[in-house]
């Protein structure tokens, strides 16, 4: 099958600050009709590239192209009323001097005909505000605000749609009904969309694909499930999961450590890094591995449990089903899913200390 | 982005416009011999310098001491009047030290009310046998001046005392601290920096009268610069005493910013309970009256007697026709100038902001305020330099054409007036605008952008409407200090012109006190405004801090529209 054009293109896209490189050389395509998540820790450039991609900022090398149109490179910029993307904030950014109607209808044609008047009405019932056209955005809760946002950055049917950290400001059971319809009106319209974000959840809930970013750089990308079962290094691996780092000794494309053997596929003989899963460990009768529990914290579904392994002279703490009875003193059996193991070479922790969300 | 369009070429103008007069003023002041300027500053400026140091180093102990003092009566203790007290000392702000003078000298008069009533009370028939110290000298001006311009210190110490330093005075007190020692050794070193910026404006405002000191008879650097340009005509004499005012005011300008910057280790935090000592009974009296006491003979001795006066007056001879005439030009140059200012901040610090990398930008916005420091006198004759050219050029193209060459278009015109008008209070409407512009988050701009505006769409769509309340306060402070203003209108204004400020300035300087008072009443009246205006935006401070910056904030401003 014929791979669509992209919709977005960034080629080797770099930017710096006055006093800081945000950019080091990105390039990714996003299709029509496909959602982006640009995911990483705060710092890494995940703003700046939705910034230069709006061309609120101009990058300092590198190309942009929307819909096979160059927007900027070194020679051409267009200035951002004319590129056609749509920009969704964090703080929604609606006009508070005008009503939720006018707010939608801001970015279409004037003067506002019977065509922009139809496709405003249509936007609010689309995201279920119609009743509230004529309330000023303070009179509208948070969720309403942003609905308001998408409606209006979607109403004049741009092809590239820029979400900057929508849902951090909205509360647990809001988020995610928010997700879900964004997403169901992120499909509908058709636009490339593109969403920053720090929360791994937010990313692997609505995207098609996820960048992850660190320094300025795309550490890896893919399908969330991808990137979740086959992260490249340490750090993309504990921007998903809490993990645990054990030393291991890799020969012959198996690694030995504490808690058993496992695939080292591609890592070279000596020294190495197993990043384990705190999930990946049970309780099985005839595990293979005993644990001594030097204490036990409930948390809900799971509890977290504090244990000794021999081998090993640091405490593991590992998480547990909350239902299994355990008590601090006692020896357990248990069984390692290999599928939650993951061996690096040593010299992969370098960025681990600042990888942390 | 950096693109030189249409906010860069007006704030290239604007910069270009208010350099002129300094840069003219070097230039003048160097054609002048060297024998001249020897002259000058031997027999002319070197006595006016000494004075003017001498008036300095008086006001600045003057404000310093009643703003401080008054600053921590009213926020250290709690007593009867207090809150009233408090506000009442803004009231000198109302009143220009020219006003004041003029208030004063007329009370004191020997056959004044002052005088005849303590006569009358000693038993004296003769005005000679009671000789009062005369109020027309060196100590009277400080009198005078100090009266006037101590809220500037009280302003800043009071803040200071009432935010972070309230929790050190705490703290304090708790350790065991004496009164005496609370105030020497805690609160009075935290608001050393507010103090210093304080007394540096109140010094840049002396410095720039030309009114007070006329009256009182000092002979300052101002008055010298007044009179070697119009008794002598000698305009690089003026412009070389001009200039070497310029170097005391760089001074102070220095003192501020520093003082500005110093206030990083007191800063303005949120406002706190304070820990107010409270006063009651004859004690409680007591610090009333003692702060009572500057607004008293700072502002309603002097705003009473010269209202008694212009009721008078106008009972007698009905309202004058020359104030109404003075007051119609100066709503014409203060609306003119007001005008020019916020248009011209309004598209300055919208240009910044919508470039904030840019340097061009940000160097045009600081050229152009450079005025405000500027007395009124010296960018006066700088400017008459820079009009005189553009005289002298439109007279010789006249005269080429073989017409009859015009008089002076420019140099003393109405046109002049505002073009000093606009120059001098500049930054009063970009500081306000600015403020406003903080409030809006820059997301409120992007996606105007992105939703397809340019910058003019912008401004005029969204950042117009949300910041009518800023560009209210930056026109009303700019038109009061307009009205007000004295030095460089009565140099520059076309022959038989007169503003309200002028005509007392005439008046007083004749000895003819007739429709003064009534000049000086209106004058007064407008100069009010600002202070209720300053009560509020106090009192609206304190509520904002405690509040997030959100979009129902905002709403205030959609409101207000």
């Amino acid at each position: 099958m014929h791979a669509p054009a992209p919709v977005l293109a960034f080629e080797n896209v770099r930017h710096a600050y006055r006093d800081k490189i945000a950019l080091r050389g990105v390039s990714l395509d996003v299709r029509a009709g496909e959602i982006v998540a640009l995911l990483g820790p705060s710092g890494c450039g995940k703003s700046t590239l939705l910034r230069v991609a709006a061309g609120l900022e101009r990058q300092s090398a590198g190309r942009i192209s929307i819909a096979g149109r160059t927007v900027a490179d070194a020679r051409a910029f267009v200035t951002p009323e004319k590129r056609g993307v749509g920009l969704v904030f964090q703080d929604y950014a609606l006009f508070p001097h005008l009503d939720v109607a006018a707010n939608v209808a801001f970015g279409l044609a004037r003067p506002a005909g019977e065509t922009a008047r139809a496709t405003t009405t249509q936007m609010l019932r689309r995201v279920g505000l119609a009743a509230r056209a004529h309330d000023y955005p303070h009179m509208l809760s948070g969720g309403e605000q942003q609905r308001v946002a998408l409606a209006r950055a979607l109403a004049p049917q741009p092809a590239v749609l820029l979400l900057d950290e929508p849902f951090s400001n909205l509360d647990q059971g809001l988020r995610r009904d928010m997700r879900n319809q964004t997403m169901a009106l992120l499909k509908e319209s058709g636009a490339a969309a593109v969403l920053v974000t720090h929360d791994p959840d937010d990313a692997m809930a609505v995207a098609d694909r996820i960048a992850l970013m660190r320094d300025g750089l795309i550490v890896q990308m893919g399908a969330p499930a991808d990137i979740y079962d086959r992260p490249v290094d340490p750090f993309v691996l504990r921007f998903f999961s809490e993990v645990e780092t054990l030393p291991a000794t890799v020969a012959h494309g198996e690694a030995t450590t504490p808690i058993g053997r496992f695939p080292a596929r591609g890592c070279a003989d000596g020294a190495a890094q197993a990043c384990v899963r705190k999930t990946a460990f049970s309780i099985a009768r005839d595990g293979a591995l005993p644990a001594s529990v030097r204490a036990v914290r409930f948390l809900g579904e799971r509890q977290a449990a504090r244990i000794e392994i021999a081998g090993l002279k640091s405490v593991l703490e590992i998480a547990l089903p909350a239902r299994e009875t355990i008590r601090p003193g006692t020896t357990l059996s248990l069984a390692v899913d290999p599928a939650g193991v993951f061996v690096f070479p040593a010299a992969a922790s370098l960025h681990e200390e600042r990888a942390r969300p | 982005m950096a693109r030189f369009d249409g906010f860069s070429a007006i704030g290239l103008a604007g910069a270009a416009v208010a350099v002129a007069p300094v840069l003219a003023l070097a230039v003048i002041a160097m054609q002048g011999d060297g024998a001249s300027f020897g002259h000058v500053l031997n027999y002319v400026a070197g006595d006016a310098a000494r004075e003017t140091i001498a008036l300095l180093a008086g006001v600045a102990a003057c404000v310093l001491v009643v703003g401080v003092v008054a600053a921590w009566i009213v926020t250290a203790y709690e007593f009867p009047g207090r809150r009233a007290a408090e506000v009442a000392l803004l009231l000198p702000l109302a009143l220009p030290a020219y006003v004041l003078a003029y208030a004063w000298l007329d009370l004191t008069h020997p056959i004044g009310p002052l005088q005849t009533a303590l006569r009358g009370a000693l038993g004296y028939a003769n005005p000679a046998d009671l000789r009062l110290p005369d109020l027309r000298s060196l100590p009277g001006a400080v009198f005078v001046f100090g009266l006037s311009l101590y809220p500037y210190v009280y302003i800043g110490a009071r803040a200071a005392f009432q935010s972070r330093i309230s929790a050190q005075v705490e703290a304090a007190r708790l350790l065991g601290a004496r009164e005496s020692g609370v105030f020497f050794r805690v609160a009075l070193p935290l608001a050393r920096p507010a103090m210093a910026a304080g007394a540096a404006l109140a010094l840049m405002e002396t410095l720039n009268d030309i009114g007070a000191a006329e009256f009182l008879s000092v002979t300052t650097l101002t008055t010298t610069v007044y009179a070697t340009w119009i008794n002598r005509s000698d305009l690089p004499g003026a412009a070389q005493i001009a200039l070497a005012m310029l170097w005391i005011v760089l001074t102070l300008v220095f003192v501020e910013r520093w003082a500005r910057g110093a206030r990083g280790y007191a800063p303005e935090g949120a406002r706190r309970h304070n820990p107010a000592r409270a006063v009651g009974g004859p004690a409680g009296i007591g610090l009333l009256a003692l702060a009572l006491a500057p607004p008293a003979l700072g502002f309603a001795t002097p705003a009473v007697h010269l209202a008694r006066q212009a009721a008078q007056r106008v009972a007698a001879n009905g309202f004058p026709p020359e104030i109404a005439q003075a007051a119609l030009n100066t709503m014409v140059v203060a609306l003119a100038a007001t005008v020019i200012c916020v248009v011209g901040a309004l598209v300055a610090v919208a240009g910044r902001r919508y470039e904030p990398t840019s340097l061009l930008r940000n160097g045009l916005l600081k050229l152009s305020t450079l005025g405000y420091a500027v007395p009124g006198t010296v960018l006066a004759i700088g400017l008459l330099s820079v009009l005189g050219g553009f005289d002298s050029v439109l007279r010789a193209a006249f005269a080429a054409l073989g017409a009859k060459p015009p008089g002076l278009l420019l140099s003393a015109s109405v046109f002049a007036v505002v073009v000093a008008l606009t120059i001098r209070f500049f930054r009063l409407a970009v500081a306000k605008i600015e403020t406003g512009f903080e409030r809006l988050p820059l997301s409120l701009d992007h996606s105007a952008r992105v939703l397809g505006r340019t910058p003019f769409a912008m401004l005029r769509e969204i950042h117009l409407p949300l910041l009518t309340p800023s560009i209210a306060g930056a026109a009303l402070l700019v038109f009061v200090d307009c009205m007000k203003e004295l030095p460089a209108t009565l140099l520059l204004r076309p022959l038989n012109f007169e503003t309200l400020s002028t005509q007392l300035y005439g008046e007083a300087a004749r000895g003819a006190y007739e429709n003064g008072a009534v000049a000086a009443c209106l004058i007064v009246l407008v100069g009010l405004f600002p202070v209720a205006f300053l009560t509020m935006v106090g009192s609206a401070r304190a509520i904002e801090a405690t509040r997030p910056r959100t979009t129902a904030e905002l709403d205030g401003a959609r409101e207000a529209a």
